[in-house]
């Protein structure tokens, strides 16, 4: 076992103008050559600044408390003493680069914008390797290559923004390895990543540390993540290591109250019990969005005009939640989520297709289209009319909108920006009673407030405050206090716990699910953490490029995905535990729909079978077993040309089920 | 595809640079208009007072015939920019008895040339002391900075101008104030006057960089204290640049952007002071000659001068507009 | 056992700062901060101090702006003093002049006569003014006993024998007037500008942003400059007075409109815009409730620093004789006498009005600053 890094005892110190903090706290880890250690602990506990210590990239303010000693033992077997060296020492220079690679969380913002990525990439070779300027471009674009990346001589002259996200991410990884380095440190690689990407990119690194015999260190929060890729565990709390082990050991018997409470509170894919479906007549449906389509305009510059093109953000989906359900949507950054939601919601312009929204008697009256007189007669009555009759909410507009508003809210993903910070946390909370008029009396108001704040679990005392008083999880509870106080019968929650560490957001799913038991709301739960989704909903659907690919029970699509892309997705989630295995589905150039085909009574599906042609048969969401729809190339009653040839195919999908 | 999005931007700022011109002539035509009287008031009154001659109402409607000034403002507007755009032409100026374009003659190069020098004086100075001290934030050195610009930005500039001037009679003599010695006021252009210019230049350069200084002593310092704390600085560290090289590859190549966006503003404060510092010092600019105008109510001429100089502050945006888009890559794909 | 009462005290203590911490609102808590920005508070309290002297001018000046001195003209600064030849005493008093001729030019002068000491007494009987131009009053800060046959001149006379310290405070008044209303005229074109602007969008916006920028490229002095050299030679000092306000208002408000366009936007896409808006409130109640409290704080913070602007352009339009004509007394009206090096030489105390403009447009930005730094009191509480 030969140790590349030693770190003992390491405090670390800044001044400030509130005097001193310290973020690190006798903390001491190890990493041997060819192994990887993974650093967890949430914000604030100081995981990446001791690794910087290492580096010596902490700022100028920053000072090493006594006794702390970290040794770095180089490529050539010399040992260096990396706090007692002075500031200029070209020891510095070969240790960061040379001897330790760093990646970072973001991959846009760790290239400077206005050189290529080519000419970052041979600085560092150029700086640590005695090689000429032509030499130092074939290493660069041999890395690339490595990494993964297609057309990697182009892609060396490309800009960092003309490369997407992961593929950042990929010569990020180039760049910190070009010069050879023994140890690599990965401070939350992959956090900003889509799962799928991110999968990607921790087998990637994998492969390339056990080709490179390199030893990494890995900062995450993510326990998923230190399962699938660490050897051994340093768990940090508040700045200081509350245990370490190896991962097998800390994850399957950890030792410590902290640790115990954070595995405890992460959502276990593999492990969560999902609500069960809400079947049978006596769950009414509550809203039903039929072919709901938005578009953006995209501008595109010509020599002499400005083409318009229209995105199609959400195409055509429809779905239904019932009262009392929440509804999952899952999906990849851009796949037009938030856009479903804020369509139903009306937060953004009329969409195309129709967001009804059921009340207790049947009978229909379109807003929209109603004559002066009769919506006259409406808006007099407006409370009365909203209860009694379907509300087409995709065509309301200024005043019945707004008064309608009341029926539905949104709670934000960022509890900072969605406060407004001058005023009171009453008067927030207050806001949706008094800005819609629903209610005026001060006390009746006060009295509302109070009632949701307990709900709500916000001390009353607290009501007084300012949002600058509260941390992220208390502002987050403010913000479901402010969405429920005029008792909706839907809210959107739009990743609204993935800003939260993990133990808060155990809290504010606890918190949604006690509120809908009693208050009995529908919720539309947008998240990309699978985990968290399998928790709280009773069905859930899978946005792709928006579109559906596959929507029905939680425990049905996540547990048996019949779309290939819904199968990838899942796949693609680390597990944490260091036993499960990981082996994502790679969708190469995307993905290709299975073939539905109808005879009877049964839906079976294929994958396409050779030379079948996917544009003579439109995709559509097939119905497979009660509720469960997945996207397929429909297929009528077609015998398929070769029978033979869908079971010789290894496609992720082959299965059969029963039309409902 | 890259190139075309550059091509049509510059096309677009070009347009955009025409339109604004078309509207500047509008506003300084009208700002001609604006004094009481008009030209024929004001030559008659010149010319004849203190002479004797006894000046007639239908005298001064003759004045005004013959220059076509009793037509409608708005055909007035056509013959003035026609006479500019087809034959250099802005008129007489009837306080030198001349024509504009005479009495304008070299100045236009005497101004351009301390532009340029105030310019030129302006970034050296202001970029590597702006970055020095975002570098050093928070020593002694970036307080005193701090402090200075705050005084450059407060000391009005003909007041400096005075200072500047005391200290320099006192210390290089009196020849110091004008852009000339005396024997070159007059005399032909040639290598020797150019060089006695020179030597001239340096004080008003000073005293109208001065402000321009301080003021980008802030932003340089402040973007590249925004710089310094990115991500991109941190990782060029981690992977082992030198620190010196670092500043100046990552940080400061991007703190020179904002400078290079603010040339036009640079050059209208210059332009504004000019004139002021101009009197104090004793120029004879385009500055000096549009404040005299002013006095003397001689609208062609100050037309003439506002309009050149507007002009050339709406082609320096446009070129800064161009410079920028050359610099950062991001622009350039229209990203 | 103290110590634990005590201890526990200082934890009570906290534990209120606490609590006042997180009920303070938003204006409370930029005090907080800019009471913190020092240099800020020293700036507003010498801008406080010149404003009230500005304002109560009748009273604070011992003579009138043109009252003149025929003894004393082109005299020197009298600086009040304890001692002299004579001994010391606890009144201040300054000694009497005397005109003696200079040997070589045999030009009048004014000297010093240590043998007489006038002493300074404070609410003397003077001048007969109107305070605010309504209050009459006879009594004046300071000044030397009517009994005694001399005036007295802290900074000094100039030309024409008046008094300078006098003269700079009624200057104070009126450059500082010229820069408050000139603000506000700004400020309210600005606003209805950039809110036509931002209300109507598309082509007017478009057409808004051409003009605006139209007369940001145009150099501000020269076109102030044209502007007030149209102003009609007859024109009594008080419509010089105001057509100079106007001229300054009513160009100085592009950079202001921009700058409120663009804040407006900018708090427009915050998200708890989009969630009043998603609660249900009208458009104006987000405007009122949720918009302008946000905005408040950076309008003020533009409103300050556009002070400079104008008392430096009204300073330099008087200097060149464009801008207030004399009888009419302000900063620059007063410098325009001290424009040559000559004066620096022989009567450099002309530049004392200089050393107020420097003082009031570094207060200005000094105070621009601790606003700004305060103004976003939620900047750094993530």
């Amino acid at each position: 076992m030969t140790k590349i890094l030693d770190v003992e005892n390491l405090s670390i110190s800044f001044r400030t103008d509130e005097g001193l903090i310290t973020p690190v706290q006798n903390a001491s880890f190890s990493v041997e050559k060819g192994k990887t250690l993974g650093i967890v602990g949430e914000s604030g506990s100081g995981k990446s600044i001791s690794t910087k210590a290492a580096m010596r990239l902490l700022p100028n303010t920053a000072m090493i408390g006594e006794g702390s000693r970290i040794d770095y033992y180089a490529k050539n077997g010399q040992k260096i003493d990396v706090p007692s060296l002075r500031s200029g020492d070209p020891t510095i220079g070969r240790l960061r680069g040379g001897e330790i690679g760093m990646i970072f969380q973001e991959p846009m913002a760790s290239f400077s914008p206005v050189y290529t990525v080519g000419n970052q990439i041979t600085e560092a070779i150029r700086l640590h390797r005695k090689v000429g300027r032509r030499e130092a471009r074939e290493i660069a674009v041999d890395m690339l290559d490595r990494v993964g990346l297609t057309n990697p001589s182009q892609r060396v002259d490309q800009y960092p923004h003309e490369l997407s996200g992961g593929m950042r991410q990929r010569a990020m990884i180039a760049l910190a390895l070009s010069a050879g380095p023994a140890l690599l440190i990965a401070d939350e690689p992959t956090t900003a990543l889509d799962v799928t990407i991110q999968a990607q990119v921790l087998k990637l690194m994998k492969k390339l540390q056990e080709e490179l015999e390199m030893g990494m260190i890995f900062i995450t929060h993510d326990l998923g993540v230190v399962a699938q890729v660490a050897d051994d565990v340093v768990v940090m709390q508040k700045g200081e290591v509350v245990e370490r082990g190896t991962v097998r050991d800390v994850i399957r018997n950890p030792q410590e109250d902290y640790t115990k409470r954070l595995l405890a509170a992460i959502p276990r894919l593999d492990r969560v019990k999902p609500p069960a479906a809400l079947t049978g007549k006596k769950h009414r449906p509550l809203i039903d969005v039929k072919n709901l389509v938005v578009d953006f305009d995209v501008k595109t510059k010509r020599m002499f005009r400005t083409d318009i093109t229209k995105v199609r953000a959400v195409d055509d989906v429809s779905f239904t939640i019932k009262k009392g359900e929440t509804v999952g949507l899952v999906g990849e950054s851009g796949s037009g989520k938030t856009t479903v939601g804020r369509a139903i919601l009306r937060a953004i312009d009329p969409p195309d297709g129709e967001v009804v929204f059921h009340r207790k008697k049947k009978g229909d009256i379109d807003l929209a289209h109603a004559s002066a007189e009769e919506l006259r007669a409406v808006r007099s009555k407006l409370n009365m009319a909203f209860h009694e009759r379907p509300v087409h909410v995709h065509s309301l507009g200024g005043d019945l909108l707004r008064s309608f508003r009341p029926e539905m809210s949104l709670v934000f993903q960022d509890p900072y920006s969605s406060l407004n910070p001058r005023m009171t946390v009453r008067d927030i909370i207050a806001e949706p009673l008094v800005a819609s008029g629903l209610m005026s009396n001060r006390d009746e108001v006060d009295a509302r407030v109070r009632e949701i704040a307990e709900r709500c679990k916000i001390e009353l005392e607290h009501l007084r405050r300012f949002p600058h008083a509260f941390s992220g999880g208390q502002r987050q509870r403010i913000c479901i206090a402010r969405a429920l106080v005029s008792k909706p019968k839907f809210v959107v929650c739009d990743e609204c716990v993935s800003a939260l560490d993990v133990s808060i957001q155990a809290e504010i799913v606890d918190l949604l699910k006690n509120i809908q038991e009693e208050m009995g709301v529908s919720f539309l739960f947008i998240a990309h953490d699978l985990a968290v989704v399998a928790q709280i909903s009773h069905s859930v659907a899978v946005l792709y490029h928006g579109k559906f690919v596959e929507y029905g029970p939680t425990e049905k699509v996540f547990y048996s995905p019949r779309h290939p892309y819904t199968q990838a997705l899942l796949s693609a989630v680390p597990h944490p535990d260091p036993d499960a295995v990981f082996a994502p589905i790679r969708l190469e150039g995307g993905f290709r729909h299975p073939v539905a085909t109808v005879s009877g009574e049964k839906v079976t599906l294929t994958d396409a079978p050779a030379g079948f042609d996917p544009n003579s048969a439109p995709v559509k969401l097939v119905e497979i077993e009660e509720g469960h729809f997945v996207a397929c190339h429909y297929v009528e009653e077609m015998p398929l040309q070769n029978p033979g040839l869908a079971s010789e195919i290894s496609a992720p999908v082959r299965v059969t089920g029963t039309v409902a | 595809m890259g190139d075309i999005v550059l091509l049509r931007f510059t096309l677009e700022r070009f347009v955009g640079m025409v339109i604004t011109m078309a509207m500047v002539t509008v506003m300084v035509f009208l700002i001609m208009e604006l004094p009481p009287g008009d030209y024929a008031d004001r030559y008659a009154f010149r010319k004849y007072s203190g002479t004797g001659v006894n000046v007639t109402e239908a005298d001064i409607e003759a004045i005004r015939r013959d220059l076509g000034l009793d037509k409608p403002m708005v055909l007035r507007y056509f013959d003035w920019i026609g006479g500019i755009v087809l034959h250099w032409d802005f008129g007489q100026a009837f306080a030198f008895e001349t024509s504009v374009t005479k009495v304008i003659g070299d100045k236009v190069w005497l101004t351009a040339g301390i532009l340029f020098a105030t310019l030129l004086l302006t970034y050296i100075v202001s970029i590597p002391i702006g970055i020095f001290a975002a570098v050093r934030r928070g020593s002694a050195v970036d307080y005193g900075l701090t402090v200075f610009s705050y005084l450059g930005l407060a000391l009005p500039n003909f007041l400096l101008a005075l200072v500047m001037l005391y200290f320099a009679n006192r210390w290089f003599g009196a020849d110091i104030g004008g852009l000339f010695s005396a024997q070159y006021r007059d005399a032909p252009w040639s290598a020797a006057k150019v060089w006695d210019m020179m030597k001239h230049l340096w004080l008003p350069a000073v005293v109208l960089a001065w402000s321009a200084v301080a003021y980008q002593i802030q932003t340089v310092r402040a973007t590249m204290s925004d710089e310094l704390n990115k991500l991109s600085v941190t990782a060029a560290r981690a992977r082992g640049v030198p620190e010196t090289k670092l500043l100046i590859k990552y940080p400061a190549r991007l703190a020179i952007n904002p400078v290079v966006s603010t040339i036009g503003f640079d050059v209208n404060r210059i332009f504004s002071e000019l004139p002021i510092v101009a009197v104090v010092l004793g120029l004879t600019e385009l500055g000096e000659l549009l404040l005299r105008a002013y006095l003397d109510l001689d609208m062609n001429v100050a037309g003439a001068i506002l309009l050149m100089l507007t002009f050339a502050i709406v082609f320096m945006n446009f070129f800064s507009d161009l410079l920028l888009a050359w610099l950062d890559p991001r622009i350039k794909l229209g990203a | 056992m103290t110590d634990a009462t005590q201890l526990s005290a200082a934890e009570a203590k906290e534990r209120e700062r606490q609590l006042k911490y997180y009920s303070a609102s938003q204006w409370t808590l930029i005090w907080w901060r800019f009471r913190r920005h020092r240099a800020a508070m020293l700036a507003a309290s010498l801008l406080g101090l010149m404003a009230l002297a500005g304002i109560f001018a009748e009273f604070v000046a011992p003579y009138g702006p043109v009252s003149r001195d025929t003894k004393y003209i082109e005299g020197a600064p009298q600086i009040p003093r304890f001692c002299d030849a004579g001994g010391c005493s606890v009144v201040p008093f300054i000694n009497g002049t005397k005109t003696e001729r200079d040997p070589v030019t045999l030009r009048a002068l004014s000297v010093p006569d240590p043998e007489v000491r006038h002493y300074i007494k404070f609410f003397v009987k003077g001048e007969r003014v109107k305070l605010l131009g309504f209050i009459p009053i006879d009594r004046h800060l300071v000044g030397l006993s009517p009994d005694v046959d001399q005036k007295i001149h802290f900074w000094g006379t100039d030309d024409l024998g008046r008094d300078v310290f006098s003269r700079t405070i009624y200057a104070t008044r009126t450059s500082l007037s010229i820069g408050v209303i000139g603000v506000l005229i700004s400020f309210v074109l600005a606003l209805i500008i950039g809110g036509i602007a931002g209300y109507f969008g598309d082509i007017i916006d478009n057409v808004i942003q051409r003009v605006t920028e139209v007369i940001r490229v145009v150099p501000i002095i020269p076109l102030y400059m044209g502007l007030a050299a149209a102003m009609p030679k007859e024109w009594s000092t008080t419509q010089v007075y105001f057509a100079m306000t106007l001229i300054l208002g009513l160009f100085g408000w592009p950079t202001l409109a921009r700058r409120i366009r663009s804040q407006l936007l900018s708090i427009r896409n915050e998200d708890y815009v989009v969630a009043a808006r998603l609660a249900g409130a009208r458009p104006g109640r987000i405007i009122a409730q949720h918009m302008l409290p946000s905005f408040t704080s950076f309008i003020i913070v533009d409103l300050v620093i556009s002070f400079p602007y104008m008392i430096l352009s009204e300073t330099a339009l008087s200097f060149v004789g464009l801008g207030l004509r004399p009888p009419s007394v302000s900063w620059g009206v007063l410098l325009q006498q001290a424009q040559s090096v000559r004066a620096i030489e022989q009567t450099p105390w002309l530049f004392i009005p200089a050393i107020f403009v420097v003082v009031a447009v570094l207060a200005f930005t000094v105070i621009g600053d601790g606003v700004r730094d305060a103004a976003d009191p939620y900047a750094e509480a993530r």
